[in-house]
């Protein structure tokens, strides 16, 4: 550990950026200069907001192996504003990591690919995969770039093995980076909540005045689920109800949000503020009746969206997963997983602005369990203590074993079982060395329930042959993480089937036979479940 | 080793200014960085154009109703005729009805040549298009023909120096001193047009296809609608305007 912690150097993003990390940072820097020296360290000096430049020493990047100071605490996050620290982290000294995500593919896949450095994007696959890794890498290279595999092959390894310790904000997160960097302490800190703000007048929004307002905050990216939300919503709306959805933060779904607003006839009950600077996210909390918190998959993000919701005494609605699961069950309400997640999702919000007292008292609990184990000094000493507490050199190298995570979670290895789609699929797939499992007098999968499954991968080539109400049957009993739907090729499905599998911790016995097989039609269902055909 | 890429952020970002897209039957389709303040979808009576704030859109139909959304929605006098178009035209934006272009931040009005069917700046204002692609004037002279547009005229786009002629086979015809674009080849790109429109700078214009696709042209790509919608193929699309 270090002997006297006094001088502490931050690598992040800082305000102007527009980054959940640089928030995070700014607002946690009074209390932390309080305790610490604290000097900053950013890509670009010259940018920072000047007035946090007027109290702070502020240095490039490049200058943290010369500082002087008895620790560099790193922010590690998936955005492009991230990306200077990134490198920093991955060249720059020893450190404590404070990972706000443990993904960090889509940042690598978007400067590789997007911005033209494959051979680099290739390295860095086979650097935290092996042979695999270069596999994928070599068909995102050619043009097959899929979301999931983003989730399914995270990259955070190789940077956290090269730290004194890893800080995160859930026990969930925690366990992740076990599993890719043992060896290397970990911590949890909570993401702490920041001071309640007023909250906005809705004719400054343009929000209806009557309408109950359902919240989704911080930029709309897929795992957010809008699609769940937005279904709730409709429901809620045929139901009589008079509610209104806001989506507080950019539209991350390259346009699918507008879409999916204009298919469900939600265009006079849906506003979508885009950015929304922190203060006015805050406020925004505040003037909501409730906020959903929805994340599948999970890469063990934190959520400044939940404890900013909680002080604001603002009752949330949140899948028990990941990150989520660390929330008092008593200060939220939990939406089942696993069954019809639109209705379910819509039942509980309906129950909840029925019940307004209820949701007074969900209020009420989790603003008090904000102030009391949220606070921001309380969150900053726990920080401090886990950066003193670091050991001073970066832990031997443990060999990896399987460095990918739980994603699923982690049951008895045995041999992989598949479905497929019909009957030319499953024999395609037997011949590739598959069990095969026969559903019963069911014409297809299309029509065979898959609750029975660990891992359900839906391979189409495009959206509009997904009929998500039939998904909504199919896939009660199967946990979300393990629903995937993919548009790759039937080479790239071998991976992604083969990565959950690992990631599941099923182990890799029996993948190995797993070779590209030809599939039949142009949607297919895969179920894989573990262990001996029932 | 290096094991996150090297690669220099662009900067700025690659992607073109913000835009909004309007569907047949009034659903509204931001692009870019831009948020959605609402829409009403009215499949009898058709959105002809769009004008777009930050804050708020205003959706102009055939009508002539304006169904605004938005806090900061633009201010827009709803024009009392049937309306073919709306255009932008020196920074101010026009209602094109029967033998009439009147604008929509203060009524002015111009007479246009019967059988107009769009409308760009042709000398001191507005002038007729006729489905030929042929500028005319209030007495239907012709101001400039740009002979032998190969298929219906989709539309016209006013720009900084000149218009662009847009004809529904994907053909980019500059005229009146327009830089020259190319068009949307359909024989490889088989999907209809729908719809054109400007940008802030004048320097190009935006083509909307039937699978919900932006087609840039002399601007960076703004991004499009990922499939097409389900309230009808996109009949207008606009940039947001600054400020």
């Amino acid at each position: 550990m270090t002997d006297q912690l006094t001088r502490l150097a931050v690598a992040a993003p800082l305000p102007p950026a527009r980054s959940g990390v640089a928030a995070y940072v700014a607002r946690q820097l009074p209390e932390l200069s309080r305790r610490l020296e604290v000097i900053l360290a950013v890509a670009d000096p010259a940018a920072v907001d000047p007035s946090l430049a007027a109290d702070h020493r502020i240095v490039g990047l490049d200058e943290l192996g010369s500082l002087d100071v008895d620790a560099v605490l790193y922010h590690l996050g998936n955005s492009t504003e991230c990306l200077e620290v990134a490198r920093a982290i991955d060249e720059g000294p020893p450190g404590v990591v404070l990972a706000h995500d443990l993904s960090i593919h889509h940042l690598v896949s978007y400067v590789g690919l997007g911005l033209d450095h494959p051979d680099e994007y290739a390295a860095a696959l086979e650097t935290a995969f092996g042979d695999r890794g270069r596999r994928l890498a070599e068909l995102r290279i050619a043009g097959e770039r899929g979301e999931a595999e983003l989730a399914l092959f995270d990259l955070v390894g190789p940077l956290l093995r090269r730290h004194r310790a890893v800080v995160v904000h859930s026990t969930w997160a925690a366990g992740l980076v076990r599993r890719r960097a043992p060896g290397v302490p970990v911590a949890v800190v909570p993401h702490f909540a920041p001071e309640p703000v007023p909250p906005l007048d809705r004719i400054q929004l343009g929000l209806p005045l009557g309408d109950s307002l359902i919240g989704v905050l911080g930029n709309a990216v897929p795992a957010k689920r809008p699609d769940v939300v937005l279904g709730a919503v409709r429901r809620l709306v045929d139901r009589g109800r008079a509610v209104h959805v806001v989506v507080g933060g950019r539209d991350g779904t390259d346009g699918e949000l507008a879409v999916l607003i204009d298919e469900l006839g939600l265009g006079e009950h849906a506003t979508v503020t885009g950015w929304l600077s922190d203060r006015d996210l805050r406020a925004l909390a505040g003037t909501l009746d409730a906020v959903v918190a929805l994340r599948s998959p999970h890469l063990g993000e934190s959520s400044g969206p939940v404890p900013m919701t909680a002080v604001a005494g603002t009752p949330l609605v949140a899948w028990p997963v990941g990150s989520f699961a660390d929330l008092p069950p008593d200060a939220y309400v939990a939406a089942p997983v696993g069954g019809d997640e639109v209705g379910d999702l819509a039942d509980a919000l309906d129950e909840l602005l029925a019940n307004p007292a209820r949701a007074a008292v969900v209020g009420a609990k989790a603003r008090r369990w904000a102030l009391d184990e949220l606070a921001v000094e309380r969150c900053v000493d726990r920080l401090v203590g886990a950066v003193a507490a670091a050991p001073e050199d970066v832990p031997d190298e443990v060999e990896v074993d399987r460095p990918w995570g739980p994603l699923i979670g982690r049951r008895r290895p045995g041999r992989a079982v598949v479905t497929g789609g019909n009957d030319d699929d499953a024999d395609a797939l037997r011949a590739a060395g598959w069990l095969v499992r026969p559903v019963a007098g069911a014409p297809g999968m299309s029509e065979a329930p898959v609750g029975w499954a660990d891992l359900v991968v839906w391979r189409v080539r495009s959206d509009e042959h997904i009929d998500r109400a039939a998904l909504d049957g199919l896939h009660r009993g199967v946990h979300p993480a393990g629903r995937l739907v993919v548009r790759v090729p039937t080479e790239r499905l071998s991976l992604v089937i083969a990565k959950a599998l690992d990631s599941a911790g099923f182990g890799a016995g029996g993948l190995d036979q797993l070779e590209p097989v030809r599939l039949g039609g142009e949607s297919v269902l895969t179920a894989v479940k573990v262990g001996a055909p029932r | 080793m290096t094991f996150v890429p090297t690669a220099e952020l662009p900067s700025p970002p690659p992607t073109g200014a913000p835009h909004v897209a309007v569907s047949a039957a009034g659903g509204v389709f931001p692009v870019g960085a831009v948020g959605f303040w609402g829409s009403r979808l009215d499949p009898d009576d058709p959105a002809v154009g769009v004008i777009a704030a930050a804050r708020g859109t205003a959706v102009v139909r055939r009508s002539g109703r304006v169904d605004t959304a938005g806090p900061d929605a633009p201010v827009v006098r709803a024009p009392s005729i049937e309306v073919r178009a709306v255009r932008r035209l020196g920074g101010r934006w026009w209602a094109l009805g029967d033998r009439r272009v009147v604008a929509l931040d203060d009524g002015e009005s111009f007479g246009v040549a019967a059988g107009s069917i769009d409308v760009v700046r042709h000398g001191e204002g507005p002038v007729g298009v006729d489905p030929s692609g042929a500028v005319r004037s209030p007495d239907g002279a012709v101001l400039d023909d740009p002979g032998g547009l190969d298929g219906e005229l989709l539309g016209a786009i006013d720009g900084a120096e000149g218009w662009w002629i847009v004809a529904r086979s994907g053909t980019v015809l500059a005229r009146g001193g327009a830089a020259a674009h190319d068009g949307v080849d359909t024989s490889t790109y088989p999907h209809p047009l729908t719809a054109v429109g400007p940008t802030l700078d004048g320097r190009g214009l935006v083509i909307a296809t039937a699978d919900g696709r932006l087609h840039a042209r002399g601007t960076p790509y703004p991004g499009g609608l990922p499939r097409p919608a389900a309230s009808g193929a996109v009949t207008a699309v606009s940039p947001v305007e600054a400020g």
